[in-house]
């Protein structure tokens, strides 16, 4: 945050790169479409960046970008919302148009298919890896733990975890690649 | 080839590189779709792993961001406020005035009596002879006597003794 206080913005993309699938996650509870999620999520960025004089390090700054994120959902759904009144010419279809929002769930049955398909070579590539690894990774990303803790628990130095923890993702990024290429 | 970039990209999100480290290879992942590639389903595997659910952004999101950002004017910050501790401060502040007040009364002081002599000679007790002090003494029990004889309202003086007073 301190590199990005002084104007460089290249430290923002590390910003970008570290919380955008949180972002587009979080907005996506919001937001159903995908794209216009992903949209959304984008604006959340381009917002941040714009009331970065705002941001005093009072709170931790995925808090900060949280907020914004959420306003700038509720924001397009609002707008969204009087965009469709505006054109509706019946009146009774204003709470059609209302819960929108809720409805309108532009999963197709191909992407939930394929999303269903990550998650199980995920959890299958997972279940086969060598313990050691598979331990390392799962402290990591279900516990939440940090390389120091990883290693007083395991018992082993924090270079190991390190290298365990690489290997598993390489692991299981070899199942993933061809699904998504 | 890739590898020792693989494991640095790993490092990145598991936040385990300095911001130097972090931010030199941002540079070099943008510049590879390779290693692009490799970061996105990296985060897609701990998103999978953390809520169970899927979302394939699209590879140009961060781009797009990073190109409207190159169009954007610098927002300058202003620096993190310092926290003030108030007690410390107001001591400072009470310390302060204090010195100046010392310093002012003693400057006007001999601004309007320049030759008068400084504080502490005049704080040394004056030598009182014993026969003075029992004149002294002896004045105040007169007088006090009178008051009370003379009128239980001390407040109101009768003529004739203030006179005799003088008198003695």
């Amino acid at each position: 945050m301190q590199r990005v206080q002084q104007g460089d913005k290249s430290a923002f993309d590390l910003l970008v790169i570290k919380y955008q699938h949180r972002i587009v996650h979080l907005v996506n509870r919001y937001v159903k479409d995908p794209s216009e999620a992903q949209d959304v999520a984008q604006d959340t960025f381009i917002k941040a960046y714009r009331a970065l004089g705002d941001f005093r390090g009072d709170s931790a700054f995925y808090t900060w970008l949280y907020r914004i994120a959420i306003n700038t959902a509720k924001n397009y759904l609002l707008s969204r919302s009087r965009r469709h009144l505006d054109y509706e010419i019946d009146v009774q279809d204003a709470e059609q148009v209302e819960n929108a929002a809720q409805l309108k769930d532009m999963d197709t049955p191909d992407n939930l298919l394929m999303n269903e398909q990550i998650i199980k070579v995920i959890k299958v590539a997972i279940e086969k890896l060598p313990e050691e690894m598979r331990i390392a990774i799962t402290l990591r990303e279900f516990e939440g733990m940090s390389y120091e803790e990883i290693a007083e628990a395991m018992d082993c130095p924090i270079g190991t975890v390190r290298s365990r923890i690489f290997r598993a993702r390489e692991a299981i990024d070899e199942k993933l690649k061809p699904l998504l290429n | 080839m890739q590898e020792p970039l693989n494991e640095k990209i790993s490092l990145l999100i598991d936040d385990e590189l300095d911001s130097e480290q972090a931010l030199s290879l941002l540079r070099t992942v943008q510049d590879d779709d390779e290693l692009k590639a490799k970061l996105q389903r990296y985060q897609l595997v701990s998103q999978v792993l953390k809520n169970e659910e899927c979302y394939i952004l699209d590879s140009e999101f961060a781009d797009k961001i990073h190109r409207q950002i190159r169009e954007e004017p610098i927002y300058f910050i202003p620096r993190k406020k310092v926290r003030i501790d108030w007690q410390k401060a107001g001591l400072a502040v009470a310390a302060s005035i204090a010195l100046a007040v010392v310093w002012g009364v003693n400057k006007v002081d001999k601004q309007m009596n320049p030759y008068r002599e400084p504080e502490v000679a005049l704080a040394v007790p004056q030598q009182i002879q014993p026969n003075e002090m029992n004149d002294r003494f002896n004045d105040y029990l007169q007088a006090h006597d009178n008051a009370v004889y003379v009128n239980n309202a001390p407040r109101v003086q009768p003529y004739a003794r203030v006179v005799g007073f003088q008198q003695e």
